[in-house]
């Protein structure tokens, strides 16, 4: 039996280790990591480069390594070697309806290179500007999915032409020009050095126009290569109109950091940045030319020594909260095992897993406290990652008093299942957003949310303890030694869950008086917390006044995980009301699939019940 | 009014130019006092605007020197201009920027106009983009404070 055991075990952490990926390629000869900690201004606040490219890698195909790159290197590919980037294959798009739209064939991976797209975004062009006038909500999912690959291609382009104003291009220059620009015979041509003669160019091309018409068959061949020229210029400064995306070079304006097309098109240049884009063209050559040495010795004058881009970089690499799911999996697969087959290795391994759980939760939620400088409850996101340690932390106190095991497994169970919710709503990747100006106050953060989020928690783990007393009962199997102490446990907790729902709301009533003018404005986030607390005080009070089963009690604690997700993430599918910053998309289905599979496994439970024990247990 | 930007610790670098009199100038000429590297065209509607203040500025204010960098292509044009404004401190110096080595390469200016505030330690101590209001209480108190 325990040579099973250990058998079953190991084969369970060998299933937990296999998908924890800390992917770091050798693609490149050159060192990678420096380059991931050169600072950037992105979404409103400095990171590392690494963040950028796992978002910006995740925006496209869904995924860290389409192309089976690290991140980091496909993003030096694009950014130094556009010419091979636009071939990569990161561009993914599921519906079928926007394939066919932009004309592109089918294949098992619906992974598309950025040249591949151009003709389909060609020909979709004029729809997409009919779609801007039209408000998202209104937008069908085919009409939405074009839109975001439109978008998608176009921040590609503003990635691919980051350095086009000072990398060298392939233009053909007259020697004349040539010499008027400065450019010696073999100096690289690139568009900042032909910019001060722009305006002569202009100048030249307009007189020749004026002179000879329109039709270039009329020119000679000088003034076709002078007009060519100034189409090429104009056409690479227009490009670059806009391009905001990659701010790296240090200004000395308030910003603090500008991309290389903001250094000439909202005068963000100075001494200092000419120095920056300098480096920047060496990084270039370098990764051109894989150089190892070079490139080191540039990333060393970029990189800075910063305590926080380096915490981002180690957060990014570990990623605590994937790691903490397969943890607390562990956890649970020794608690089953226990419950299965007793054993008190079995209990220790399940208990030390938690706390490890619990441990690698929090330090993750540290580090986002520290990297974003506020408490991590935000957004839902944030949110679900901070239950995630408050649900299995309140699973300890069950443990603690019930001391069998029910308060591992149901620790484990919600460490679980709610990392897999986080991971399931991170959308477009964990970007540590910078809050809108209603939110970024330390002072609510740290009291209505948190408040209520701890709420959510305890919600969430009476409901876990309430269904582990509903499967006992339902299949018969002794989970818990007594019932009345898991029923007496689940009581305290409702309470507790009570009094932190209720306390958040109204603290959010009093921030929404000092935010928006008024306490309570039936907005449906206002109305989702109302609900649990008013779903509690119904239980609780039947409770105690006799008014509803025991039964039906730990029935209605157990759906409160219903109501806990429709009240947390089902309002703000609605898309309307004051909290905007928490609206999301397409998880209707889930939760609708999530209600469904509660009500139908609460109610088989139920059914059970009532058909074994003819209602005794209600009594 | 355009942006007026705060400007972390950056000393401004060294150059030299020969201005519109053919007079050869270094910037460290004029270290221990409070300069503005100006960046103007004549075919620039702003700077035409702009260029009477500075020159009223200069003149009012003697602690500052103003170095007017011109990214016209001839000095003809620059001098027509001048004869328009002729009253002008001897602290206010013009060029031409030849190759606009400086405006471009140096500074990395592409907006006309655009004036760099350098302290007397020789510190870029702000840099502001367009037609600035030379006249505001912003601009007398930075100033102010820049004088030794």
């Amino acid at each position: 039996m325990e040579l099973r055991m250990i058998r079953y075990i190991l084969f369970l952490v060998m299933i937990m280790c296999t998908p924890v990926s800390f992917a770091f390629s050798a693609e490149t000869n050159l060192p990678i990591d420096q380059f991931g900690r050169i600072p950037i201004l992105h979404e409103g606040r400095v990171k590392p480069m690494d963040s950028f490219a796992r978002l910006e890698i995740l925006k496209f195909s869904k995924k860290e390594t389409p192309t089976g790159l690290p991140p980091l290197v496909w993003l030096a590919n694009a950014l130094f070697d556009p010419v091979r980037a636009v071939e990569d294959r990161i561009f993914l798009i599921e519906n079928p309806t926007t394939r066919h739209e932009l004309g592109l064939e089918e294949r098992q991976k619906p992974l598309y290179s950025y040249i591949e797209l151009v003709p389909g975004l060609e020909k979709t062009a004029p729809k997409i500007a009919n779609f801007m006038n039209i408000p998202p909500k209104d937008l069908g999912r085919s009409e939405k999915d074009l839109l975001n690959i439109h978008e998608n291609a176009l921040e590609f382009t503003y990635i691919l032409r980051s350095f086009s104003s000072v990398l060298p291009l392939n233009i053909q220059v007259s020697p004349e020009w040539r010499q008027k620009a400065g450019l010696g015979t073999t100096d690289p041509i690139t568009f900042v050095s032909l910019h001060k003669m722009n305006r002569d160019v202009e100048t030249a091309v307009k007189a020749i126009i004026k002179k000879k018409g329109k039709d270039p068959e009329r020119y000679s061949a000088a003034e076709q290569d002078l007009v060519t020229l100034g189409w090429q210029l104009k056409t690479i400064g227009d490009a670059g109109k806009n391009n905001i995306l990659l701010r790296v070079i240090p200004t000395i304006d308030a910003d603090g950091y500008a991309s290389p097309w903001e250094l000439i098109n909202d005068g963000k240049g100075s001494p200092l940045s000419e120095q920056e884009l300098k480096k920047w063209i060496r990084l270039s050559n370098a990764w051109q030319q894989q150089d190892a040495g070079e490139w080191e010795r540039v990333l060393e004058t970029i990189v800075q020594n910063n305590g926080k881009i380096s915490l981002e970089v180690l957060y990014n690499q570990i990623a605590p909260f994937r790691v903490a799911i397969f943890i607390f999996a562990l956890s649970l697969c020794f608690s089953v095992a226990h419950f299965v087959a007793p054993q008190i290795y079995l209990y220790r391994l399940s208990f030390i897993a938690l706390l490890l759980g619990i441990l690698v939760q929090f330090v993750g939620l540290a580090i986002r406290v520290e990297v974003m400088a506020r408490p991590p409850v935000g957004t839902l996101y944030e949110s679900i990652l901070f239950v995630g340690l408050i649900a299995p932390i309140v699973s300890l106190l069950v443990e603690y008093r019930l001391k069998n095991g029910t308060g591992i497994i149901s620790g484990a169970i919600s460490g679980v299942l709610l990392g897999i919710l986080g991971f399931s709503l991170i959308g477009e990747g964990d970007n540590m957003k910078v809050l809108g100006a209603v939110l970024n106050t330390r002072f609510w953060l740290t009291t209505h949310v948190l408040c209520i989020t701890i709420g959510y928690g305890w919600c969430l783990l009476t409901s876990v303890l309430a269904h582990l007393l509903l499967l006992q009962k339902a299949f018969g199997r002794s989970i818990v030694e007594t019932q009345n102490s898991l029923i007496r446990t689940m009581t305290t907790h409702s309470l507790v869950s009570l009094f932190f729902t209720t306390v958040g709301t109204i603290l959010g009533g009093i921030w929404a008086d000092q935010s928006w003018g008024r306490f309570w404005g039936w907005d449906p986030k206002e109305n989702g917390a109302l609900l649990i607390v008013l779903w509690l005080i119904w239980l609780i009070h039947g409770k105690i006044a006799g008014q509803i089963s025991h039964l039906f009690w730990i029935c209605g604690m157990a759906f409160l995980s219903v109501v806990v997700a429709i009240a947390w993430v089902g309002v703000n599918l609605l898309g309307v009301g004051l909290h905007s910053y928490g609206f999301i998309e397409g998880v209707f289905w889930g939760l609708g699939g999530f209600s469904a599979a509660e009500a139908l496994l609460i109610g088989t439970m139920l059914y059970r019940i009532m058909q074994s024990e003819g209602g005794h247990f209600a009594r | 009014m355009p942006a007026v930007q705060n400007s972390p610790i950056e000393s401004v670098p060294e150059f030299e130019f020969i201005d519109i009199n053919g007079q050869k100038h270094h910037i460290r000429d004029y270290k221990g006092k409070v300069m503005l590297i100006h960046f103007w065209a004549t075919w620039c509607a702003p700077c035409v605007v702009e260029f009477p203040k500075i020159i009223h500025l200069a003149s009012d204010r003697p602690e500052i020197v103003v170095i007017a960098l011109s990214s016209d292509i001839s000095d003809e044009k620059i001098l027509r201009f001048l004869e328009k404004n002729p009253e002008r401190s001897s602290r206010f110096i013009v060029a031409r920027d030849v190759k606009r080595e400086i405006t471009e390469g140096l500074f990395q200016t592409f907006k006309l106009p655009e004036t760099f505030v350098i302290s007397p330690s020789g510190l870029i101590v702000k840099k502001m983009v367009g037609d600035i209001d030379w006249d505001s209480k912003e601009i007398d108190n930075l100033l102010s404070s820049l004088k030794k």
